[in-house]
Formats: C-alpha cells, structure tokens, sequence
C-alpha cells in the first residue's frame, strides 16, 4: 500500500547552509514516528517542506500519494499541523476558534458548532469556551490548539514540539490522543526534545542532526545499536572512582563522574571481569546496575558521539538501521 | 499498524474532507471571521467611536477660526475626518494581519487546505466593509454641523464609493508592510509615522495657497489632496470632472500599485 508520509532525498539548503541533506523517511498508517535531533537539526525544516510552508531544492515528497509541488492543497487537506507555538486567533474564544477552523475544513456551520463542543469536552476546555484565547494559561492554548487541529480528522498528523512549557496533566492528556490517533490508523510525525516522550509514544525514531538521517529504528533497537548494555558503578568516594577509572582504563568507552563509573559492555557476563580488576586493586563497591543505555545516551551517541558515556568503536554494533553514526 | 487512514474514526467524527472547498466557501468563513472582529467591541471603537471623537475635537477647534474666514466647517472638514478615519481603518487592518503572523494564524492558514486568493479577498472585504461603516458614521456626524450632498443621490453614492476605494488602497499599502516587515512589534511605529504628515500636509485643513511658498507644490501633489479635494468636489453643488479627476487618478495609481506590491509580498510569506 501507499505510505502515508513518503519523503526520498529530501533537500534544503538556506544559502550555503544545507539545513536537509537527502532525508529519507516513511511512515505507515497508524504509526508514531519520533523525530529527534538538537536544535537546529533540520527538524522544523523538514516539518515545514512536509507542510507545504517550504519548497525543497531537491528530492521528493509524498503524503498519501500526494506530491506538495503539484497538489499543495490536496496534502493540507490531509494534513493536519500543531506547530511549537500554539497558532490560534487570540482576539476571538475556544469554541469561534474552534467552529472557524473547522466550518474552513469543510464542515457545515451547524456540524462544527457541534464538533466544537465534543473537543472542548474532550480536551478539557469546556470552562474556558467563551473566554478569549489571550486570556488562558498556556497549557490550555496548547490543548486548544491541537482541539483546532484535531477538529476534522485527518490521515497525517504533524506535530512540532507539542509539548515544550506542557504541566505534566496536559503532557499526559496530549499523549493519550496521539495514542489514539495513531490506533485509528493515522499516521504520526513528531519532534520532541524530550527523549522520553519519544520513548513513550514513537513505534520508531529517528535521528537526525544538521540536515542528516544518523539512526531510523524502533527505541530498542537504538539502545542496543548504541552500545549493548551499561553496567553503572556507585563506589565509597570520588577518590575510588578516580582510581576505578584508572584500573579499567583500558575498556573502551569508560567514563566516571563523582562516585559513579559507567562501563559499556557487550554482554551481562562482562560484568565478572570489572569486578575482577576493581577487586584487584582494593576498591569497594556500593552499588551496581547493568542495564540498556537510556535513550538520552542514544541521542549522545549519535549526536555527539565524543561525548556519549557509553559510546566506543567497539561496542557499536551498527545493524541495518544505523546510517554512518560514527562520523 | 496498515489500517486504512481516516476510515475508523471516532464515531462523532464528521468524515475527512479529502480536498479543498472552493474559493466562494473559503471567503465565506474567513470574511464571516474577520467580520466579526470588525463588529466587536474593540473593532467599532476604532472605526466609529474614534472618528466621531476626532471629529469633535476638531469642531472645538476649528469651527469658528474657519467661520471667521468665511469657510463652512462642515462642508470643508468632514471629507477630511473621514479621510483620517479611512487611514486608521488601514492601519487596524494591518495591525490585524500582523496579529495573524505572529499568532501563527497565518502559518495554520497557510498549510491549510484554504483558497489563498480567499484570504486576501476576504481581508479587503472587511476592510471595505469598515469603510463603509466609518463612511456612514462620519458623514451623518456631518450632517449635524452642516454637510450635505448637493448633487442628489447618485453623488453621494459616488462619495461612499470613492471612500470605500479609498480604503481599499490604503489597506493594499499598509498590509504590504505588515507583510513584509520582520519585526512585527515595529509595526505600530511605522504605519503611524506617514499618517500625520500626509495628512497636515494637505488640503485637508487649510487651502493650498495658504501654505509656505516651499510646501504648496508638496501640497498640491500628495494624495491626500486629490482624494479630499474630490470628496468635497463629490458633495458640493459645484461638481466637476476637474475637481474629481486627480483624486480619482490617485486612486486608480494607488490600487494598482499596492495591489502588485502586496501580491509580491504575500507570495513571498506563502511560498518560500
């Protein structure tokens, strides 16, 4: 079948700048595809030639088969886009906004009065209705503004950073309607800055930084290419540490921070030999936990993959889904 | 993971459109929204209440210096607070358009499966709209201080008409700089930087010859001049196609302008 998102060599470049350098990326119906990168990526960039605010220099695009150079309006109107900042008319009240952008999406007048009203309910506005959307807090914006464009449904879901300045309680409420969406069988395109709403919400992620796709894989998949397992050392002073760090010195990737000592290893029985050379040289052992790398240390690794604790040549075992990480 | 998209909906869900509506459906709500705007509170304040409270202030000051002289208030200073009413009208259009920007309105517009000749037709509408509503508040405001319409019926139509275009041209121009202006909050500064001296240095308050021998040239060709010397043209019982003409030349020149310019720039926010 048609992918619902299908984008091939995407490029962009802003004078010399490459801002997307021949992206590649699909995403199924009813997916979540995470899209995380450190600011100034190209994530934005991406979202933008997606949506039809940019024209790219190179490649194609296609949203359920829809090409935005030839049909831009057939895309927007399978489209539906929250931005970072919440994008509503601040002089008029949650449900004008709400009938407006819908009765602009074809619903009769009657239909979206009605529509309106389900999404304030459903998105916990209902007090706020009739107050002008300059007047509410900025979780309520955020809520409203994906209400506006959740309003008609539609097949792709794009949404920018939909959670940056969120309380925890609208966080919450906002995951659960991607979830939703997604098991209608729309299809879901986000950026986060938050490592863990992408490990929570996103069947894969995708990494990118300055214009490139680094990694494309399910949040498992990612943390084992990254380095396998973690094993995490809690020793007695940063003194010990100092000295842990000295006898295992010669395992690649190690790296110690105040009393703690993070060792990257292949497979849970390497662990016998780093207690075997800590036990060498006298050192107690406070505490201990081996386990798979945290999906921040995955955004390291490919992002900055000099700086990523857990990161070495050796232990980067990088399958199918990895694309040149180590630059 | 391959459920067909937009087919299992939540069962209140109105079905996806698939495509746009159509430019008339497209102006329609977005006319109906900017409309209502226009009629709120804060809307009627800027093209109503303020004009009639200029227009006061001006009758507290000039009425009796111009009757000294010989000259009828009404008649030779209401074109000219409507003029400046149709100036503000500009203004809060652009104010309005830049508030879209920034707001992301505009953005959310723009990806939007939304006619975009609507948007810009739905904007002149309204301002359009708005000029007639000041043109009807300043000219009954007139008639209480003396302004009448010498030429019957079909003058007076002209007049609103010519006000009407008048603010379209006006709005063409002030939206090219909400358009194309980076810094949105500079916005104010620069549209209300023009407006006081295009509008004392004209024929608005006092007659041309009456000016320095330096600013009468200046005088005699702004805008201004040609659009308020054809207003009262247009309302006295001395109507000539020589009085009307340069206002009305203006006017043509004007739209023409501003429209290719707000094109250019419109095109330059959407399509990047």
């Amino acid at each position: 079948m048609t992918e619902a998102i299908s984008l091939s060599d995407l490029t962009k470049r802003f004078g010399e700048q490459t801002a997307l350098d021949r992206v590649s990326l699909r995403i199924p119906a009813g997916t979540v595809v995470g899209l995380l990168g450190p600011n100034g990526a190209g994530k934005t960039t991406l979202i933008n030639c997606l949506t039809t605010l940019l024209q790219p220099d190179g490649g194609t695009i296609e949203v359920l088969g829809h090409d935005p150079a030839t049909d831009p309006s057939l895309v927007r109107a399978n489209i539906a886009v929250t931005g970072q900042f919440a994008a509503l008319d601040e002089q008029i009240n949650p449900r004008e906004n709400l009938v407006f952008f819908g009765r602009l999406l074809g619903l009769g007048k009657g239909e979206a009065q009605q529509r309106a009203g389900e999404m304030l309910e459903r998105f916990e506005l209902g007090e706020a209705a009739y107050t002008p959307v300059g007047y509410l807090s900025g979780g309520m914006r955020r809520r409203l503004d994906l209400a506006v464009s959740l309003v008609v449904p539609r097949p792709v879901l794009v949404l920018d950073e939909p959670t940056t300045g969120l309380d925890p309680r609208s966080r919450k409420l906002l995951w659960e309607m991607v979830r939703a969406e997604a098991a209608r069988g729309v299809a879901v395109l986000l950026t986060t800055q938050y490592l863990e709403e992408a490990d929570q919400l996103a069947d894969r992620i995708v990494v990118i930084d300055k214009g490139r796709v680094l990694a494309d894989g399910s949040s498992d998949q990612l943390k084992r290419d990254v380095g396998g397992l973690m094993c995490r050392l809690t020793l007695t002073s940063a003194a010990d540490a100092r000295a842990a760090l000295l006898a295992l010195g010669e395992l690649p990737g190690v790296s110690a921070e105040g009393e703690k000592v993070a060792v990257p290893m292949a497979r849970p029985e390497d662990v016998g030999g780093v207690l075997g050379l800590l036990e060498g040289k006298g050192l107690r052992i406070a505490d201990i936990e081996v386990t798979k790398p945290t999906l921040d240390e995955v955004f390291f690794a490919f992002t900055e993959p000099s700086q990523a604790p857990g990161t070495s040549e050796t232990s980067q075992a990088p399958g199918n889904s990895v694309k040149g990480a180590a630059r | 993971m391959s459920t067909t998209p937009g087919v299992a909906a939540v069962p209140a869900a109105p079905a996806p459109p698939g495509r746009p509506a159509g430019l008339q459906h497209d102006f329609q709500v977005l006319f109906d929204r900017l409309r209502t705007r226009s009629f709120s509170r804060g809307g009627l304040v800027a093209t109503v209440v303020q004009p009639l409270l200029f227009f006061a202030i001006f009758y507290c000051t000039f009425a009796t210096m111009l009757d000294a002289r010989g000259i009828d208030f009404g008649r030779f200073v209401t074109p000219t607070v409507l003029v400046q009413a149709l100036m503000f009208v500009a203004i809060g259009s652009a104010t309005d358009l830049a508030a879209d920007r920034s707001s992301g309105v505009f953005s959310r517009l723009l990806t939007s499966p939304v006619d975009m000749r609507a948007m810009s037709l739905a904007h002149l509408a309204v301002v359009a709209l708005q000029g007639l509503l000041s043109s009807v508040a300043v000219v009954l405001a007139g008639h209480l201080v003396g302004f009448r319409f010498d030429q019957g019926v079909l003058a007076a139509l002209g007049f609103v008409l010519f006000a009407v275009a008048f603010t379209v041209a006006l709005s063409l121009a002030t939206a090219t700089i909400a358009l194309r202006l980076k810094n949105l909050e500079a916005l104010s500064a620069v549209l209300h930087l023009p407006y006081l001296p295009l509008l004392v240095l004209s024929t608005g308050f006092v007659e041309a010859d009456l000016f320095p021998g330096w600013l009468q040239p200046i005088v005699a060709a702004s805008p201004v001049s040609g659009v308020i010397d054809a207003l009262r043209a247009l309302s006295s019982a001395e109507l000539t196609w020589g009085a009307v003409l340069p206002g009305l030349a203006w006017l043509v020149g004007l739209v023409a302008l501003f429209s290719w310019t707000t094109t250019t720039a419109f095109r330059k926010v959407a399509v990047r």
